[in-house]
């Protein structure tokens, strides 16, 4: 990845389309976790390429490539709820057309359905990206602690509706249909 | 496995990106704006795009880079997995070494524990540092080995202060079974510690300059030796083949009580290792046409490296398509082909520049003839390309 990088930061369009495709299912998972509709999250990924491709000149390191186009993705993220203010305080309900209730996997959509948002992200972050809870915590501009105090309660939270049977879809956790 | 860990690892698998997403997404990236360009034309999503979603687009342009995307998963997977055993708790004078934690990893059979003795060094020379003020616990390598490709550390947490504190993992919360670390009793944690009027404190460790030891994945396990005692074991793959490596290891603690990430209280572990394993390479070059069908790759040759515990095998073959959606991974095929088991750690296809790959797979011990017979498949689609024959130079 690197080499693409470094390949992307010499203006070369192809090594940059190629890693920018290369990133794209991390880059789904994370923006649908924040914003749910598809339409929005093609938002995001689109912004997301366009910024990153504006600079990404300015990224110092190679390696930390992932970690980089990551925290635009969130920033890309927030604003696009800035804006349509998806968010009530506590807890977003967004109700999700049909064409992703036809795509989406049983553990997505209970993952969905369990979590509220602050919580949906840094699960994806750190169990599903694999960052350390330190970039997890700058990514959202958040406390260490507190991105470990959500994980818990995220986890917490996920298990106890597993143990209930099931969230608002009435299914079970892990379930394949 | 918890029912947390089946949910995770169903996030973690391979999702089809919905359809109108990636075509509005590849769109963007077809038409970027030259630099300094205007922006913001590009933008599109399909919404009147076919119904297709969840479909598996095989030949479409998902996800060009299947090795690429079959590395940072497995890299993914391995790097958080925070692997615990079950067994009982260790008197306190005793820790919980290497060759414990691979027997009880479920490695007695794979591992030659005789020769691995061998490698392993206790108490290592190491300079201590605590990063933070008010540090709680005492991190100690007990144990490091080194093995070619490989490095296992075991770190001690031990409570400053005895009587006071109860040890978990990281990651763990406080209603999971003290069985997960290798405790008996069957209740929680937040119970076990509540029973004894003991503070739950979490305790982890990691190897801090992965970079500098080509380090992409690690394990790590937990071991409970007594309240306030931890052993960890971080297991991971490097690339470096320096035989003398400087290793830097971090130890952390926190408690619910802390409110900010510069409470987490650190320590910093400095010390030498030295690769002490027989590692013998041989190279193996392909004995007939070694252009594999259905893509832009030819193997180029193969190095294998044999060491008392493990067998590392590393395949060069050229592509200059950069073509990430054909591009081949590797495995033993015929007669040294066995379970799925015997590889510990794949790695993913790495670029070594003018178009040579390299694929590079840690297998448990597995002798090797005078031939050996490669298998090239496609990741994503499981399409098996052909089966090379290479022969011992």
């Amino acid at each position: 990845m690197e080499q693409l990088v470094k390949k992307a930061k010499r203006h070369n369009k192809e090594a940059f389309e190629d890693l920018m495709q290369v990133q794209a299912q991390n880059m789904y998972k994370v923006a649908k976790a924040i914003l749910r509709n598809d339409e929005d999250v093609l938002d995001a990924m689109q912004e997301t390429a366009l910024t990153c491709w504006e600079k990404i000149g300015s990224l110092k390191q190679d390696r930390y490539f992932k970690t980089w186009m990551t925290k635009i993705l969130i920033n890309h993220c927030n604003e696009i709820c800035r804006q349509r203010k998806y968010m009530a305080p506590g807890e977003e309900i967004m109700e999700r057309g049909a064409q992703e209730e036809s795509f989406i996997n049983v553990e997505w959509d209970d993952f969905l359905n369990c979590l509220d948002q602050k919580h949906r992200t840094v699960v994806i972050l750190y169990y599903v990206q694999g960052f350390k809870t330190r970039e997890v915590a700058e990514m959202l501009k958040v406390n260490e602690s507190t991105v470990r105090s959500r994980l818990a309660a995220a986890r917490d939270k996920m298990e106890r509706a597993y143990e209930r049977g099931g969230m608002a879809g009435g299914r079970k956790f892990g379930a394949r249909a | 496995m918890s029912r947390f860990d089946d949910m995770v690892n169903g996030l973690r698998d391979e999702m089809d990106i919905p359809e109108n997403v990636w075509r509005g997404y590849v769109q963007t990236l077809a038409e970027l704006p030259e630099k300094g360009g205007n922006r913001g034309i590009m933008k599109n999503y399909d919404k009147n795009y076919g119904k297709s979603y969840g479909k598996n687009q095989k030949g479409g342009r998902r996800r060009k880079s299947s090795a690429g995307m079959a590395y940072l998963r497995a890299a993914a997977l391995i790097l958080i997995s925070v692997m615990v055993l079950g067994t009982g708790v260790y008197a306190a004078e005793k820790y919980f070494g290497i060759l414990d934690f691979l027997r009880e990893s479920g490695n007695e059979e794979t591992v030659p524990f005789v020769e691995a003795e061998d490698l392993i060094v206790s108490a290592p020379e190491q300079e201590k540092e605590e990063i933070t003020e008010g540090m709680l616990a005492d991190y100690t390598v007990k144990e490091a080995m080194c093995d070619s490709d490989s490095i296992y550390v075991v770190l001690e947490a031990r409570a400053k202060e005895g009587g006071r504190y109860f040890f978990i993992p990281e990651d763990a919360i406080a209603e999971d079974p003290i069985s997960d670390w290798g405790m008996e009793e069957g209740i929680s944690a937040g119970e076990y510690a509540a029973s004894r009027n003991l503070e739950i404190v979490h305790v982890n460790a990691g190897i801090q300059n992965m970079e500098d030891l080509g380090i992409a994945v690690s394990a790590i396990y937990f071991q409970s030796v007594s309240d306030d005692v931890m052993d960890i074991m971080i297991e991971c793959g490097k690339n470096v083949k320096e035989k003398t490596l400087d290793v830097v290891c971090t130890g952390i603690v926190w408690d619910e009580s802390m409110e900010s990430m510069d409470d987490v209280l650190r320590t910093e572990i400095r010390f030498t290792l030295t690769d002490i394993s027989d590692a013998v390479s041989e190279a193996y070059v392909p004995a007939g046409s070694a252009e594999i069908p259905g893509t832009s790759a030819v193997i180029e040759r193969a190095e294998v490296t044999q060491t008392k515990l493990g067998t590392y095998l590393e395949i060069v073959y050229k592509d200059e398509s950069e073509d990430w959606q054909q591009m081949p991974c590797f495995r033993l095929a015929g007669a040294a082909a066995g379970e799925e088991h015997q590889v510990r750690i794949a790695s993913g296809t790495e670029m070594l520049g003018n178009g040579e790959n390299l694929w590079k797979l840690s297998l448990t011990k597995t002798e090797l003839g005078d031939t050996i017979e490669l298998e090239a498949y496609n990741a994503e689609t499981k399409e098996v390309y052909g089966t090379f024959e290479l022969m011992r130079q």
